[in-house]
């Protein structure tokens, strides 16, 4: 009687903010030490903020030259101001049932994971002025505060079904970034991804995975079966004889994907959510900056 | 046929051949593993191309195989229902069994061991078909007179009920000798369960037993045996309390308590029996009134028909006649002695003021005659004939005694009279002098300024030393007694009224009275003595020592039967008997002057104490393995199958795991002392005193316990939601052990009659008292109560045993109709049954509240919601917003027993309202 129990709709909303809430809070904290590490965009454009002068060349504009600083020396200067055109990132992020899951306790679903690195990313990216928007859930990236807890819930909560892809038509050339685990394999992909590539589109493919899914760490008889008991199940009478085997095909795995990424010119930045996350977004933050410095 | 091996015997040991099936299963468990355990794995394509590996399938662990087969094998032991037998219980003598059981009125405190080591010995005897018989020796004609099968036998036990009388052994003997000539060549094995107590001829019985062979004979625990009461003497100084035991070298103290007519508890005193010694005295100084109202004496422990007395019409209230003089009217009605006597001897007795003839035929115990009262000579005769005949007469002097002796006199009087304040004499007013050793009124405070201004002189002579109770200061008597005939006369030689001393204006003239009417004789010594009508019995005494209705054919006696002299037995049970207007007991006790010890065995008769050591069947224990094994491999299975992982609810199972042995400790091992336990119940006390709550008394029955629970529950989130009062959750209690005291309102639902410990009726009581609130609800909508006629039965057992105030229907303008809610009606999972409240006048210590409410109609199921606030109950829908209207009064209650009477102003509010006028 002290206390009265919530009601239904009232736990689910619960539920969902505390799912929401911390990961939104870690993705903040991350896009926060990344924001200070990375300052401006570092290169020149079309902006307000001065830039540099830089000696004008011979094929500079006479109206480009700035004559006031000119006019202290015997050399031309032109006056140039720091790139700040919002190019436009477009973020995805895998949701079929596998990404949802965990080996052990105290790590985080590679969804989460996903969700929080790019959720932290969004978060910068929109600091520093840029257009950020999550494929199959708004129709044109977004800029500014404001619509940062759009994007968040889209990215922690969205779908990411695979076949948004085929509706996506963005405008322009944006950056894409996909986090997936990859496990549909390399042909799946590659046939997802070059229409893509052929737009003319840079994408930066993060691979995250689990680490039992690295190491194998079952023992004695035990049945495998999929996240959402798609496929048949496969049992093995003594699972740890099968470990080393598994090992050589996760890694061949990986290569077959490094592979595809080389062969599409697209970075692959690969996680281990036992790791910490920042690595990976400051390496997805300087892929999709522009290299930056 | 009966398996034995060593101690461990079993009753079908055929089902032991299936432990043969052990190693067949030994071969099924290998072949089948456990299930696998089952892993998520979202990479599995890549695993599909892996599958080509040796599946070697992983044999059962050889444990769990073991583990299974310990399973079955417990479970096969179980059924073939082992029993343990310690030493000396077995014999080797595989013939029928005996039991012979004494079930007599000694055997009532350890009936309940009686009949279980009976029925373990029973169970000892095999599966045979003529394998025992049960004889009973108090009720020899309901033993069975043939052999049975040991269940038949056991379920014969288990029905049988202790008789109120002592046991006839010598009749048992014809049943032994009739079963063992039935036996044939197999000599039987008797095992007799005694109660421990020579009820006589015990020794010719044994002796006659022991010729029989193979003898066994169970005593009861020294803590254990029946306790006899003998007849309280009322004595001056109060009644003197006998009990009786076996000899025994241990101290036993037995709280005596007495009961009055509606079996609650008037008074209670202690008695000890000291090392070694077999009988326990008391002396029960209890006032008169509480004495007459005392309907029966008995033990707190160790009660039985023996250690119980019940009184009889001997025993009540005296009726006092106070004769009427023929004048008529008094002049002066205060100053009168009557006056002065009606009001001492109204605490004590019965008190009637008519004339003389009238007084005589309500056969009075004691007559008191004043000296303005004093009969005509016609009448004279009548008065002599009633103290011969066993009355008491207590007379006061006057001048007309003065002037005149006459016959009806305990010593002889000097005509005239004394004098002492006169203008004339050297005397001055006496003082009393303190009373002798062997007056009545021997050990009362004599007060000081008592002065005697005036009284008859006995002539020395005639007055002997005995016949004074009570003297002046200088010697001469103030009150003087003698018997005559059979009864007695007591003259106090002053006047009732205050003319001629103080004393009758003292509160010492109120206690010398009592004390002089416990003279008065009870109706037995009286005339009118219709020995042609028979003794009828109207209350029976039960074996364990409390007093019931009869039932079955009415018991008569003849007449002329002496009820004291006569010995309890099934044709004469123990009890309250009536003849015409008088009443006579029949008392276990009566008469008896010790209660003997068993003689000491013959030889070849082998004794066991114990009776709590019989052979132990191990099938429970045996199931309980099984059952706990089979649980722990389920959970092992799960394991395997990865439903149960060690992280979360896995950790949380595994230690609930761990803490099982802790459980078995706890419960194991004997439970605090009692010291301990009324210190956690103050601590508990103190705890639940901060808040408001509500209490339920357990009923027993979990479905209705938890609908109790549920039920308040229900009205404390309506309280919380419409009213201030913000109670907590709702408390289970127990009469036996909980302190009732900081509940404002506790529910009580009575089902079937409950069985209510004194202490518990103590407890009840004692709330009810101090302003408790009592809901009692029968939940039946008045159903029973219907059938029956009348009050429910299960409610006529209750009020039998709690003192209730006298119920009746609610009024309509009640306080509970308005004290929150107006209410007309007062609903609960029904409509229809009525409520009943205490009607009013109970005084003024509770203001006019009723402390007890009585219903049917099964409030707690309409109140009843789950934790999210859903009802429980379906109601019967006999009326529009039922739930609400029944919520409703719950909150009338709550109200109700919080503020009390606060709301009766409004029903005056019409009146209140007209008299303060409308402008």
């Amino acid at each position: 009687m002290s206390s009265f129990v919530p009601s239904r709709e009232h736990h689910d909303a619960q539920v969902l903010a505390s799912r929401f809430g911390p990961l939104l809070a870690e993705a903040k904290r991350h896009a926060a030490t990344l924001m200070h590490g990375v300052h401006g965009r570092r290169k020149s454009g079309t902006g307000e903020t001065f830039w540099q002068f830089r000696h004008a060349r011979t094929e500079d504009a006479y109206a480009a030259i700035d004559w006031r600083r000119s006019a202290r020396s015997d050399d031309l200067f032109v006056r140039e101001t720091e790139w700040e055109a919002a190019q436009g990132v477009w973020l995805w992020r895998d949701g079929r049932a596998g990404m949802a899951w965990h080996a052990h306790a105290g790590l985080p679903d590679k969804k989460d994971r996903a969700s929080v690195l790019l959720t932290a990313l969004a978060i910068a990216l929109i600091k520093g002025g840029e257009r950020v928007g999550c494929v199959g859930e708004m129709p044109r990236p977004v800029s500014g505060s404001g619509a940062l807890d759009r994007l968040a819930i889209s990215l922690i909560d969205g779908p990411g079904r695979a076949e948004d892809f085929q509706a996506w038509g963005p405008i322009g050339r944006p950056k894409l970034v996909i986090a997936s685990d990859f496990y549909e394999g390399p042909d799946v992909w590659a046939a997802r991804l070059y229409p893509i590539r052929d737009k003319g589109i840079d994408a930066v493919l993060l691979k995250i995975h689990d680490p039992a899914e690295a190491q194998f760490p079952y023992k004695g008889r035990t049945l495998f079966c999929a996240p959402d008991d798609s496929e048949g199940a496969v049992l093995f009478g003594r699972a740890q004889s099968v470990a080393a085997d598994y090992q050589r095909v996760f890694a061949e795995f990986n290569v077959a994907m490094e592979d595809m990424a080389r062969a599409l010119g697209w970075p692959l930045i690969r996680h281990d959510t036992a790791k910490a996350p920042a690595p990976a977004l400051l390496a997805l933050h300087r892929a999709i900056g522009g290299g930056g410095r | 046929m009966m398996g034995a091996w060593g101690h461990l015997s079993f009753t079908a040991p055929l089902a032991l051949l299936a432990l043969a099936l052990l190693p067949v299963i030994w071969w099924v468990l290998r072949a089948m593993p456990p299930p696998p355990r089952r892993a998520v794995f979202p990479p599995l394509r890549l695993l599909a191309g892996l599958q080509s590996t040796a599946q070697t399938p992983d044999a059962t662990p050889l444990w769990l195989r073991l583990l299974r087969l310990l399973i079955v094998a417990a479970g096969v032991s179980a059924l073939a229902g082992p029993v343990w037998s310690p030493k000396g219980v077995q014999t080797d003598n595989a013939g029928p069994l005996i039991l012979i059981v004494d079930d007599g009125w000694a055997s009532a405190p350890l009936w309940a061991t009686l009949q279980t080591s009976g029925a373990r010995m029973l169970a000892s005897a095999g599966g045979r078909a003529d394998g025992a018989a049960v004889i009973f020796s108090a009720r020899p004609e309901q033993s069975q007179t043939r052999f049975s099968s040991p269940a038949a036998a056991r379920r014969i036990l288990r029905s049988h009920n202790v008789a109120p009388f002592a046991p006839t052994r010598k009749e048992v003997l014809a049943h032994i000798a009739a079963l063992v000539k039935q036996s044939g060549d197999t000599s039987p094995r008797i095992i007799w369960l005694c109660d421990g107590i020579d009820h006589g001829g015990a020794a010719d019985f044994m002796k006659a037993l022991a010729g029989y062979g193979d003898v066994r004979l169970v005593l009861p625990q020294g803590e254990q045996s029946a306790l006899l009461m003998q007849a309280p003497k009322a004595s001056t100084s109060g009644l003197e309390v006998t009990l009786l035991r076996t000899p025994s070298p241990a101290a036993r103290p037995v709280q005596v308590v007495a009961l009055d007519k509606d079996g609650g508890i008037i008074y209670a005193q202690e008695a000890n029996f000291a090392p070694g010694k077999t009988s326990a005295r008391i002396t029960m100084v209890l006032p008169l009134a509480l004495r007459n109202r005392m309907v029966l004496l008995t033990t707190a422990t160790a009660q039985s028909a023996g250690s119980t007395w019940v009184f009889d019409g001997r025993w009540a209230r005296p009726l006092v006649g106070l004769i009427a003089p023929r004048s008529g009217g008094d002049s002066q009605p205060l100053l009168s002695g009557l006056f002065y006597l009606e009001k001492a001897l109204s605490p004590h007795a019965q008190v009637v003021r008519a004339p003389l003839a009238d007084l005589l035929q309500r056969q009075p115990a004691v007559l008191v005659l004043t000296d303005a009262a004093r009969p005509p000579p016609a009448q004279w005769q009548d008065l002599v004939d009633f103290v011969e005949q066993g009355g008491l007469l207590i007379r006061f002097a006057g001048p007309h005694l003065a002037a005149n002796n006459d016959t009806l006199l305990p010593v002889k009087l000097r005509r005239g009279g004394r004098l002492l304040d006169g203008s004339f004499g050297w005397d001055t007013p006496q003082g009393l002098a303190d009373f002798a050793p062997h007056s009545p009124f021997y050990g009362l405070r004599r007060s000081d300024n008592i002065n005697v201004r005036r009284e008859v002189l006995a002539l020395p002579q005639s007055a002997a030393p005995e016949r004074v109770w009570a003297r002046l200061d200088d010697g001469t008597p103030l009150v003087s007694s003698a018997r005559m005939g059979k009864g007695r006369i007591v003259l106090f030689h002053v006047t009732a009224s205050p003319d001629w001393s103080d004393l009758p204006l003292a509160g010492l003239f109120s206690t010398m009275l009592e004390r002089v009417l416990i003279f008065a004789p009870g109706q037995a010594a009286r005339a009118d003595d219709d020995r042609a009508q028979n003794w009828q019995l109207i209350q029976k005494l039960d074996a364990k020592g409390r007093v019931r209705k009869p039932d079955g054919a009415p018991v008569s006696l003849p007449g002329a039967t002496d009820l004291d002299k006569l010995t309890a037995s099934a044709a004469t049970p123990p009890g309250l008997y009536t003849r015409g207007a008088r009443s006579g007991a029949l008392n276990i006790g009566a008469g008896q002057k010790a209660l003997l010890a068993l003689p000491p065995p013959p030889m070849g008769m082998r004794v066991q104490t114990n009776m709590g050591a019989a052979p132990a069947a191990l099938a429970g224990p045996l199931a309980v393995l099984a059952f706990v094994l089979f649980i722990t491999d389920t959970l092992l299975s799960l394991w395997f199958a990865g439903l149960l992982r060690w992280s979360g609810f896995g950790r949380r199972f595994g230690a609930g795991l761990l803490f099982l042995p802790a459980l078995v400790l706890v419960f194991g091992t004997p439970s605090p002392g009692q010291a301990d336990e009324a210190e956690a119940a103050r601590a508990l006390a103190l705890q639940r005193a901060g808040v408001t709550r509500f209490g339920y008394i357990l009923s027993g029955d979990g479905r209705v316990d938890r609908m109790s629970k549920a039920g308040l529950f229900g009205l404390s989130q309506t309280l919380r939601a419409r009213t201030t009062v913000e109670p907590e959750e709702p408390v289970a209690l127990d009469p036996e052990r909980d302190d009732f005291a900081v509940f404002s309102l506790i529910y009580w639902p009575i089902l079937n009659d409950p069985d209510l410990s004194p202490k518990a009726i103590e407890t009840i009581s004692r709330y009810l008292k101090n302003g408790g609130m009592l809901v009692i609800d029968t939940q039946d909508a008045g159903l029973r109560a219907t059938i029956v006629g009348g009050v429910d039965p299960a409610l006529k057992a209750v009020f039998a045993q709690i003192d209730l105030p006298r119920l009746r229907p609610i009024p309509a303008d009640h306080v509970l109709t308005r004290s929150y809610y107006l209410l007309r009606s007062f609903p609960g999972r029904t409509v229809q049954a009525r409520v009943w409240v205490e009607s009013a006048g109970r005084g003024a210590s509770l203001d006019g509240v009723s402390g007890v409410i009585v219903g049917a109609n099964d409030w707690a199921a309409a109140w009843a919601v789950d934790k999210e606030g859903n009802p429980l109950a379906a109601l019967s829908d006999d009326m529009r917003n039922q739930r609400e209207m029944a919520r409703r009064f719950g909150v009338n209650l709550v109200m109700y027993a919080l503020t009390g009477n606060y709301k009766a102003d409004q029903v005056h509010v019409p009146a209140i309202l007209k008299r303060l006028g409308t402008p």
